[in-house]
């Protein structure tokens, strides 16, 4: 697969030349939208407060733009705003630095949009667009404004690092075109099918592709058969591709171009989440297709005048379309109406330059000299922070056990059929001369797929070998609060038990559901406990926001004086299979005051 | 660079030279402005800054919790029914979109929206109100005028309150797509709240919302709009001790409330786990629905 254009561009195309996949004329080819913020009002509020705070600069970069957004409260981190998130998300990896990636997303949203652009020939750092400047002192409402940068968006542009596409097509217009030549209704796939993966300017290929969804339509599995080898044929798993879809639809749906409709109409019996179109989307393609729609290739066959001529006319008219006062500019915009009538016919001019062209050119045409400031870029503020990672790193630690002490499997108790089965299974491999890791490995990876009615038990089973009377709820059984239960003289313990098959790794709500049965365990009684007993969350894997799971646990001990314990199978194969082969496991005192998660070391 | 202006299509503004003793609120019929000698009726002002349409953002904020990061859309109707009409220069209620919920109602200072034959109107007409050029000293009278007139006295209801009326509301809350915890929040600021809920998609902010009453109580919201009421139950508990513990707000000065579509049934277990938490932590859980919320409204 070959990838063209940059990787970092938020529009990507993907070509595929595995010609065995080719079932489209130009299936291969997909707009790929990232899967960004997608809120209307979070991005003008954002873009406003990033203005207010480093217009000054001559240019920002990610970080300054991460500072603002951290202190002005709109990114979180860990539970935590302001400069605490900032503090907290900065680690050495950049990739899991949440609030760079936080940047990074609106940066990305922000440069479609014509927003913001690259200060100079690389990606960052970037400045503020006169289309971006207006978007961010706007006094009223700016969805007029949004809705010509929304319409702006076309394919291909000189804002990726490199420029070799020939495909082209300008997405929301095309995406109007086809809802109109398709009943007004498309679902979020005839998306990925249709507009995102064809070339506008050839009317043969625009009716094909439209042709090739009305065959589509009237059976899901057809849908689905094709969805899934438009994916192949990007070399993608379905689910990014339908990830693909989410900006767009949000985009239409922010601008009042579509709304949502479900209806069984397109693929009968199903009732799907489907998109239709409104009077106002109608409206706005009948507009759109009245105007001179000018893509690249024809703006860079012209000579310079007409091409700065066709700069100013496209940036004034996308405002003076917005509701803007065009009248200061009015003069400008007549001579170059004049110098531009050939190409435009009287037509209003479909243009976006800060969405198309590198803005130096923009620069020129509009008379935007840069002068040099004494602001350049800011000093990264989150280096100071790092001073914070340490005590993130402490949250995140795993408490590991030791199995050195001498512990006998209770077999007395493994007296129900999951019990044995469990036992045969570890016979078999033991028999197979596999080594205890290799076991432990084995059997991980054998109860993967594990669904509650095999996990539970097997649970249930581990904690007995360990030297635990532990039983277990039968899937469905409602009466019972906790999945399974220790059950001890005096200080039972609730186990919350979440089987792979519904999560992979334990979720923050497996914890608290456990500080749950811990207080239910209080007030009814049922089983006898002490307050500073554990209660445990058991899974598949550790958790994956281990900071923010480490921080929720200390907040329950803080606030409820409750310890929660969290295991993975993992840790628990481990214990008990030391236990079966070497007669070796842990301190059981530990398990009753466990609080955070554990490893095992055999 | 010359930054283009907005064009501003206002040509008129409205006010009152005088103020009313009180706003009597009626269902069926615009407000009546009780004057020493006369009466009027709640007219539509066409405010420089719609006040049925977007809410005051200090409203939006919780003092309380200063670091929380908030949701900053300020729109009062949470399906976006209402609307600027730039011929009419007056706010629009589309009924296709309306849930009826009177929201924008409780926000306008006169009483000018109100319900009426199945549905939210606006009144645009009514005599005695001085209709002047748009200026900034004409803006600057009816903001003094609106500020005023809200700390008078107001009475009356907006709705009969009937199972029509409700079952309405309902039916049509649950055919749109509304954002439960905005549409929340916006109620606890109908109530005189302060309230800020967290910005859609931000995963990592706890609780769906916190409040201030104007006496001072604060409180943890979760917002349950379907069956799941018990996991309302755990996150608030989740809530509380993240803000014991992160923010330093006492877990018994923290007036959770949980808010439901409809009150969760005996099966669910919910209000056995709320008893549970009573018993074992000396925390008390509140339980509303919106509908009850949207009563105390009037």
């Amino acid at each position: 697969m070959y990838i063209r254009g940059a990787v970092s561009s938020l529009i990507q195309i993907f070509f595929c030349n595995n010609l065995n996949l080719h079932k489209y004329e130009r299936g291969e080819i997909m707009i790929r939208f990232r899967n960004p913020g997608t809120q209307f009002d979070t991005q003008v509020h954002v873009i406003q407060i990033l203005y207010e705070n480093l217009n000054e600069q001559d240019s920002f970069t990610l970080q300054d733009m991460a500072s603002v957004i951290a202190q002005e409260r709109l990114m979180t981190a860990y539970g935590y705003a302001g400069d605490a998130a900032l503090a907290l998300s900065n680690t050495e990896n950049e990739s899991m630095n949440s609030a760079l990636m936080n940047a990074k997303m609106y940066a990305e949203v922000f440069r479609m949009l014509g927003w913001v652009t690259p200060s100079g020939e690389k990606s960052y750092p970037l400045e503020f667009t006169y289309i971006g400047a207006h978007v961010a002192l706007a006094k009223g409402d700016v969805k007029k404004l949004y809705e010509q940068c929304v319409f702006g968006i076309n394919n291909p542009n000189e804002l990726t690092a490199r420029m070799s596409y020939t495909e082209q097509v300008r997405f929301f217009k095309c995406a109007l075109h086809s809802f109109i030549d398709l009943d007004g209704i498309m679902y979020k796939h005839e998306l990925s099918l249709g507009p995102m993966s064809v070339n506008d300017v050839s009317a043969t290929e625009y009716d094909s592709m439209i042709a090739r969804i009305k065959a589509l339509r009237g059976n899901a599995t057809r849908l689905k058969k094709a969805f899934l080898e438009l994916a192949a044929s990007l070399n993608m798993k379905p689910t990014p591709v339908d990830n693909c879809t989410r900006l767009p639809v949000a985009l239409l749906k922010s601008c009042g171009l579509v709304v949502s409709y479900a209806t069984n109409k397109l693929y009968p019996p199903r009732k799907m989440e489907c998109l239709r179109i409104t009077k106002h989307g109608k409206e706005a393609f009948a507009q759109l297709e009245t105007m001179k729609d000018l893509r690249i290739d024809e703006f860079n066959s012209y000579d310079k005048d007409i091409q700065n001529a066709l700069i100013r006319l496209g940036i004034y008219s996308m405002l003076q379309r917005a509701g803007y006062d065009t009248s200061p500019v009015e003069e400008i915009m007549s001579v170059d109406e004049a110098l531009c009538h050939e190409i435009l016919q009287e037509k209003s001019l479909l243009f976006s330059p800060y969405q198309t062209i590198r803005h130096d050119k923009i620069d020129e045409a509009m008379g935007f000299s840069k002068e040099k400031t004494d602001n350049p870029v800011a000093a990264s503020v989150l280096d100071e922070s790092k001073v914070f990672v340490g005590s993130r790193t402490a949250v995140n630690a795993i408490t590991n056990w030791d199995l050195d002490v001498e512990t006998k499997a209770r077999l007395e108790w493994l007296n129900l059929g999951e019990d044995a089965d469990f036992l045969n299974r570890v016979n078999e491999l033991v028999g197979m001369g596999k080594n205890k890791e290799d076991i432990v490995k084995t059997l991980f990876e054998y109860y993967s797929t594990a669904k509650q009615g095999t996990f539970y038990p097997l649970i249930s089973t581990l904690f007995k070998i360990m030297g635990f009377q532990c039983a277990f709820s039968r899937p469905g059984d409602n009466g019972a609060r906790w999945d399974a239960i220790i059950d001890d003289e005096r200080r039972s313990i609730p186990i919350e038990i979440k089987s792979p098959t519904e999560e992979e790794h334990i979720s923050v709500k497996a914890i608290r559901q456990a500080v749950e049965n811990k207080i239910v365990l209080l007030s009814r009684r049922t089983h006898i406990t002490e307050p500073g007993v554990t209660t445990l969350a058991v899974g598949y894997r550790l958790p994956n926001e281990r900071a923010e799971v480490s921080r929720l646990i200390q907040d329950f001990k803080n606030t409820y004086g409750i310890k929660v314990g969290v295991i993975d199978l993992y840790a628990l194969l481990t214990v008990a299979i030391s236990i079966l082969i070497d007669g070796v496991g842990f301190d059981k005192e530990k398990l009753y005051g466990l609080e955070g998660m554990i490893s095992a070391n055999s | 660079m010359q930054i283009l202006n907005e064009k501003i299509k206002r040509t008129s503004i409205r006010f009152v030279n005088e103020l009313p003793n009180e706003i009597i609120v009626r269902p069926g019929m615009p407000a009546v402005l009780q004057f020493e000698t006369h009466n009027m009726c709640g007219s539509c002002l066409k405010c420089d800054t719609p006040s049925c349409i977007y809410l005051d953002s200090d409203v939006i904020k919780c003092e309380k919790v200063k670091e929380f990061p908030e949701d900053r859309d300020n729109r009062v109707c949470p399906v976006g029914a209402i609307s600027w009409n730039e011929k009419l220069e007056a706010p629009v209620i589309d009924d296709s979109k309306c849930i009826h919920c009177g929201l924008c109602a409780r926000q306008c200072p006169v009483g000018a929206i109100y319900y009426g034959e199945d549905r939210i109107n606006i009144c645009y007409d009514a005599d005695g109100y001085e209709e002047e050029p748009y200026s900034s000293s004409t803006i600057c009278q009816q903001k003094k005028f609106i500020n005023e007139i809200r700390n008078k006295k107001r009475t009356g209801c907006f709705t009969p309150k009937n199972d029509h009326v409700l079952e309405e509301l309902y039916r049509r809350i649950q055919s749109s797509c509304l954002l439960p915890e905005k549409f929340v929040r916006n109620i606890m600021v109908g109530l005189g709240c302060k309230c800020a809920t967290r910005r859609v998609g931000d995963v990592y902010v706890r609780m769906d919302a916190i409040y201030n009453t104007p006496n001072g109580t604060f409180g943890a919201i979760e917002v349950e709009f379907g069956a799941d009421t018990l996991s309302a139950a755990r996150g608030i508990l989740d809530d509380i001790a993240v803000l014991h513990s992160r923010y330093q707000i006492d877990k018994h000065h923290n007036t959770a409330l949980v808010v439901c579509l409809s009150l969760p049934n005996l099966r669910q277990g919910y209000w056995q786990v709320v008893k549970d938490i009573a018993v074992v932590e000396n925390i008390k859980i509140n339980t509303l629905t919106c509908g009850a919320m949207l009563v105390l409204i009037g």
